[in-house]
This record gives structure tokens, C-alpha cells and sequence, in this order.
């Protein structure tokens, strides 16, 4: 593989991630958690996001109500803790469902075409 | 907060909205303190150069303060979107071409009228510098509307100014509106007709206007003998020419009959300037007697040449036609 063939590569590993972020985010703001500890987490998980990502789509998620965000100032560094609302644990349902089928016709479709 | 830290925030939120200025600059400032904490978690009394350190890595790994900004502001990243593309394109391809030729045009025009001594260098100069500022000028307005349009519009408007150009709402029912492809696209005749226009104007043509007035006092080209049959015969055939080129403008369509018309046309008005250049002092004779040349030199060049284009103009009429030809639905037998 030469290396437009690797930035091709890359290209659509980006694009596939692209869409499982918020997804994960939303998963991971279950338990109220503030920016840096989201980002740790993520990371753990395996869930490679940049800081300069992450934050402005927490807003984003915030401003769609999909997430609520409270200061937390009773700690030494007063932090935005980000917890999922209702609509956003029915919205993280329905992607979680809509990632299973998308697995599940992904598994099908490659058995049958090796097959 | 060190002063680095500080003015990294204030670099970011000078550029987003006032009223989400605070509470962001709280939260990066937060989280830029939390990473740079990270990358000491080993460290339990760290250095000072150890904590500058790791506040550096934290705002580089943050990254440029105005992409970070342009992240949160949401506003798109581009002049003119996937909607609103089609609009722009169709509307240069439409836009262009008419402020150009009016500009053209315009400009020639004004040339004539305003310019004492009218010659073609200065004619073309003025016309092609101010029509090149009118087209760069159409586009410059069109892009601008159209990114105020991106910026303004809601969504749902957005598609609608685009539906004509996308056909969004696309139905078979649209194929039967749409004209059966031509095969001879209308711009083909059109700068024929041009073409022959110019031709037209070459027996009223002053030398002057080509800079070399003085050869022959400003008269024509072209020998004023000429006048009592060769050059109504000349205009005949353009308008011959013009007549052929204004059926093919309206039928759209090849016909064998409509070949060999042309075919003929063509052969009959190159046999008559060959007639015309063996048999006549075509150009002013006074253009060599001034300048001490020698008159006739020209016209076995000009025989050369008219038949050279003549063939060649055969051969691109021939192609085109079975190029036409090959490209219509084959009929079921």
C-alpha cells in the first residue's frame, strides 16, 4: 500500500469513527462526568478523540438537549458536569439498535459473499 | 492560570458569540489545567519548568485557538454548500457568457461612437479589458449573494432556491418534458452566423480602422471596380451561407439533404473566390502603389488557402454528420 492508498485508508477509517462518537459519548455520559474525565474514558474504551473534537460536540449535544450540563464549583476546580437527559438516553437507544442491525447486516452480508 | 493559559482563552472566545464567551472559557480553562495535570499525574511535586512543561504540551495538544473557535461556532467551514452549489454553477454558466457578449458589444459600440479615429487594436484593447472587469464582476456578485444566501437561509429555503437547478423533486414525467437532444447544439450555427457577419463587413471596412489609412486615404480593402458584380455576388453568398446556417439553427437535426447543401455551398463559393482572385485585382490596388509594392503577389496564396480551408471545412462537416448519425437510437427492425 503506498501512501495516497494509506491516506485513502485513513480517509474512510475516519469517516466510519466519525459517526460512532457521538454514540459513544452519549453512552459514556450515563454516569455524570465532567470534560477531561469524558475524554479519559473514551480513551479507555478505545475511542481515539481529540479534545478540540470533543467539547464542542458536547455543547452541540447539550444545545440539541440530548445532554445536561451543571458546575459543579464544590470541588477546588470548578467543573461542567455533562449528564445524559431523557431524550438523550431514547436517542442513544435508538443509534444503539440502529448500530446492532448495521453489525448484524454487515456479519450477513460478508458470509454470504465469502460463501 | 498561567498568563499563557489566559491568553489562549481569550484567543478562542474573542471569536465565538458573547453570550457563550464565559462559560466556555471557564470550561477550557478547566480542562486545559486537568490535561496539564495528566501528563504530571507521576509527578507529586512537580518542578516549575516541569509544570510550564505540561501546560505547553496541553494547549498544543488543544490545538490553534481559532480552529478550536470555528469548531464551537457551528458557522459553516466553506463559501457555498452542497445546496447551493448547483445554483452557483448554473448560474455562472447562464450569467457568463451574456455579460460577456453584451459587454463585448457594448463596449464596441461605445468605441465607435466615442473614439474619433476608430482602429481594431484599440476597439479589441477596450472591449476585452473592461469586459474581462465585467465578468470578474459577475462572478465576484454572484458568489457573494450566494455565500450571504448560505449563511442566511434555513435550510428548508435553501433546497427550494436550489430545486429548479437539482430537480430534487425529479420524476420520470420530467423526461417527457425535456427536448430530445439536439445534434447540432445552437452554439454552432450561432457563431457561424457571426462568423458571417464579420465577412459581411469586409468591403465597408476603412483602412484606417487596421492602421494603414494613409496607404489608400482611407478607402477599402477591396478594389472599388469590384463593386459593380463580384462583391454583390460575395454578399449573395453569405447570405446564401447565412440562410443554411439559420435552417440548421431551427431543425436541430442532420439531413443528408442539409450536407450535401453545405458540401455544395461550400464548393461553389470557394470556385467563385478563385474565379474572383485569377481574374481580378481583389484587393485596392492603391494599398501597393503607395507603399511600392508590387499588386498580384497575393493571389495564388489566397487560391492556396481558400481551397485549404475548403477541404478542411469538408472533412470537419462530414465527421460531424456521422458523429450525429452514430448517435441516434438505433430503430428497431
Amino acid at each position: 500500500m503506498d501512501s495516497d492508498d494509506a491516506a485513502t485508508l485513513a480517509l474512510h477509517e475516519q469517516e466510519l469513527r466519525r459517526g460512532t462518537i457521538v454514540l459513544a459519548s452519549l453512552a459514556a455520559c450515563r454516569t455524570p462526568r465532567y470534560g477531561y474525565a469524558l475524554l479519559s474514558t473514551l480513551a479507555d474504551a478505545g475511542f481515539q478523540i481529540e479534545a478540540n473534537t470533543l467539547y464542542p460536540l458536547l455543547r452541540r449535544l447539550e444545545k440539541q438537549g440530548l445532554l445536561k450540563a451543571e458546575w459543579n464549583t464544590d470541588e477546588v476546580r470548578p467543573r461542567k458536569y455533562y449528564t445524559l437527559t431523557d431524550l438523550g438516553s431514547q436517542m442513544a437507544d435508538s443509534l444503539r439498535s440502529e448500530w446492532d442491525t448495521l453489525t448484524r447486516s454487515l456479519t450477513t452480508l460478508w458470509k454470504e459473499d465469502s460463501a | 492560570m498561567s498568563s499563557l493559559t489566559e491568553k489562549y482563552v481569550a484567543q478562542v472566545v474573542r471569536r465565538l458569540p458573547e453570550n457563550n464567551r464565559a462559560d466556555i472559557a471557564r470550561e477550557i480553562t478547566a480542562t486545559l489545567s486537568d490535561m496539564a495535570d495528566a501528563r504530571l499525574a507521576a509527578d507529586e511535586y512537580p518542578s516549575p519548568a516541569a509544570a510550564a512543561a505540561a501546560e505547553r504540551a496541553a494547549l498544543e495538544e488543544l490545538g490553534d485557538p481559532s480552529r478550536l473557535a470555528l469548531r464551537y461556532s457551528e458557522s459553516p467551514r466553506y463559501l457555498i454548500g452542497p445546496e447551493l452549489f448547483p445554483v452557483f454553477t448554473r448560474l455562472t454558466a447562464w450569467l457568463l457568457p451574456i455579460v460577456a457578449v453584451s459587454a463585448l458589444a457594448v463596449n464596441a459600440l461605445v468605441y465607435v461612437l466615442a473614439t474619433p479615429e476608430p482602429a481594431v487594436g484599440g476597439m479589441i484593447g477596450r472591449m476585452v479589458g473592461n469586459s474581462i472587469l465585467a465578468v470578474l464582476l459577475a462572478v465576484a456578485v454572484v458568489t457573494v449573494l450566494l455565500a450571504l444566501a448560505e449563511r442566511l437561509l434555513s435550510e428548508k429555503d435553501k433546497a427550494q432556491v436550489a430545486a429548479p437547478a437539482t430537480r430534487s423533486g425529479w420524476s420520470v414525467d420530467d423526461l417527457l418534458r425535456e427536448p430530445p437532444v439536439r445534434e447540432i447544439a445552437r452554439p454552432e450555427p450561432i457563431a457561424s452566423l457571426v462568423i458571417l457577419a464579420v465577412m459581411a463587413l469586409v468591403p465597408f471596412l476603412p483602412t484606417s480602422f487596421f492602421y494603414v489609412g494613409h496607404l489608400n486615404a482611407g478607402g477599402g480593402f477591396l478594389n472599388p471596380d469590384l463593386w459593380d458584380g463580384w462583391i454583390p455576388a460575395y454578399l449573395g453568398f453569405l447570405a446564401a451561407f447565412a440562410l443554411i446556417e439559420i435552417w440548421r439553427l431551427a431543425s436541430g437535426r442532420w439531413s443528408t439533404a442539409m450536407l450535401a447543401t453545405m458540401m455544395a455551398a461550400d464548393v461553389a463559393f470557394a470556385a467563385f473566390l478563385t474565379a474572383a482572385f485569377l481574374s481580378q485585382d481583389v484587393l485596392d490596388p492603391a494599398l501597393f502603389t503607395g507603399s511600392g509594392g508590387e499588386p498580384g503577389w497575393y493571389q495564388g496564396a489566397a487560391v492556396v488557402l481558400i481551397w485549404v480551408v475548403t477541404v478542411w471545412d469538408q472533412l470537419a462537416t462530414v465527421k460531424a454528420y456521422r458523429e450525429a448519425r452514430s448517435l441516434r437510437p438505433a430503430r428497431p427492425r
